[in-house]
C-alpha cells in the first residue's frame, strides 16, 4: 500500500529588527561536532545557501578539520535566520561580527 | 529502504526497524524532561558565545517556534512509520523531516553517551555503537535517495 502524507510546517518569519547595527555585516559561524555526518553537512548547506557542492565540501572539510568554518554573512537579521534555519537541522550555528 | 520516486521518497521499512523506530518522537518529547540532561544542552547550544544578552534575546524569539517545527517533524516522522512496513510515499518536505527527526535522535543519543569528540566513539559499549551506527546508515541511506 502506498500513501502519500501531508506537508511540514516552514520556518517562521525573522526576528524583529531592533538594531541598529543590521546595515553591517555578520557572519554565521558552523562548528564542527562528532555527530552530524560528512554528508550530511554538505547536504545541508547545499539546502540551505544554495552552495555548490564543490563549496559545501570545501566548507564541510574547513569545519572538520579547522574545527569551524564562516558559511554565509549578510545583515544581522538574516545571519540569525540561517543561524536558526541551521540549528533547525542538528547543526551548532553562531552568529559573529 | 529509500527510493526516489516522482512524488517524492518511498518509504519502506522492515518491521523490526519499524518497532525500533517508533519510540523515537516519544524519546524525543522527553529531552530536558529530567535535570541536567546533555541532550537539552545540546538543542540549545549558544548562537552568541560573546553576548549573553543576545544569546538569551535570540532563544526567547526562536526557541519556541524550533521546538514547534521538531514536534511537527516527529508526527510526520509517526505518521510515516504507521505505514513503513507496508510502503508510503513521503514527499520531499516531507523526507526531510523524517531525516530530521533521525539527526535529532543521535544527536540526542550521543550528548547523553558522552560523546564529545571523535574518539568518544570507540569508548561505546557495542549496542550503543551499533543504535548510532544504525541511525547513521538510514540517514546516508535517505540522503543518497533524496539527492538522486
Amino acid at each position: 500500500m502506498t500513501t502519500t502524507l501531508t506537508a511540514v510546517p516552514q520556518a517562521p518569519t525573522a526576528l524583529p529588527d531592533t538594531d541598529s547595527e543590521t546595515d553591517l555585516t555578520w557572519k554565521v559561524v558552523v562548528w564542527n561536532d562528532p555527530v552530524n555526518l560528512f554528508d550530511y553537512v554538505i547536504y545541508v548547506l547545499m539546502e540551505l545557501f544554495g552552495h555548490s557542492k564543490e563549496k559545501a565540501e570545501k566548507l564541510t572539510s574547513q569545519i572538520h578539520h579547522e574545527g569551524r568554518a564562516i558559511v554565509n554573512d549578510g545583515p544581522r537579521e538574516q545571519a540569525e535566520m540561517d543561524c536558526y534555519r541551521l540549528h533547525r537541522q542538528g547543526l551548532w550555528a553562531t552568529v559573529e561580527k | 529502504m529509500f527510493v526516489p520516486t516522482t512524488d517524492g521518497i518511498r518509504i519502506t521499512l522492515p518491521a523490526g526497524l519499524v518497532e525500533f523506530l517508533q519510540d523515537v518522537p516519544t524519546a524525543l518529547d522527553h529531552v530536558g524532561s529530567t535535570p541536567d540532561d546533555p541532550a537539552a544542552d545540546r538543542f540549545r547550544v549558544p548562537v552568541y558565545l560573546d553576548d549573553g544578552e543576545s544569546n538569551d534575546e535570540f532563544w526567547r524569539w526562536m526557541g519556541t517556534e524550533l521546538d514547534e517545527s521538531r514536534a511537527a517533524d516527529r508526527s510526520a516522522f509517526s505518521l510515516i512509520l504507521e505505514s513503513a512496513d507496508q510502503g508510503v510515499v513521503a514527499s520531499l518536505g516531507e523526507a526531510s523531516g523524517f531525516l530530521r527527526v533521525l539527526v535529532e535522535i543521535r544527536l540526542a543519543l550521543a550528548a547523553r553517551l558522552g560523546v564529545q569528540v571523535e574518539a568518544d566513539y570507540q569508548k561505546l559499549d557495542h549496542t550503543d555503537a551499533v543504535v548510532l551506527d544504525t541511525l547513521a546508515e538510514l540517514q546516508v541511506l535517505l540522503l543518497q535517495a533524496m539527492s538522486s
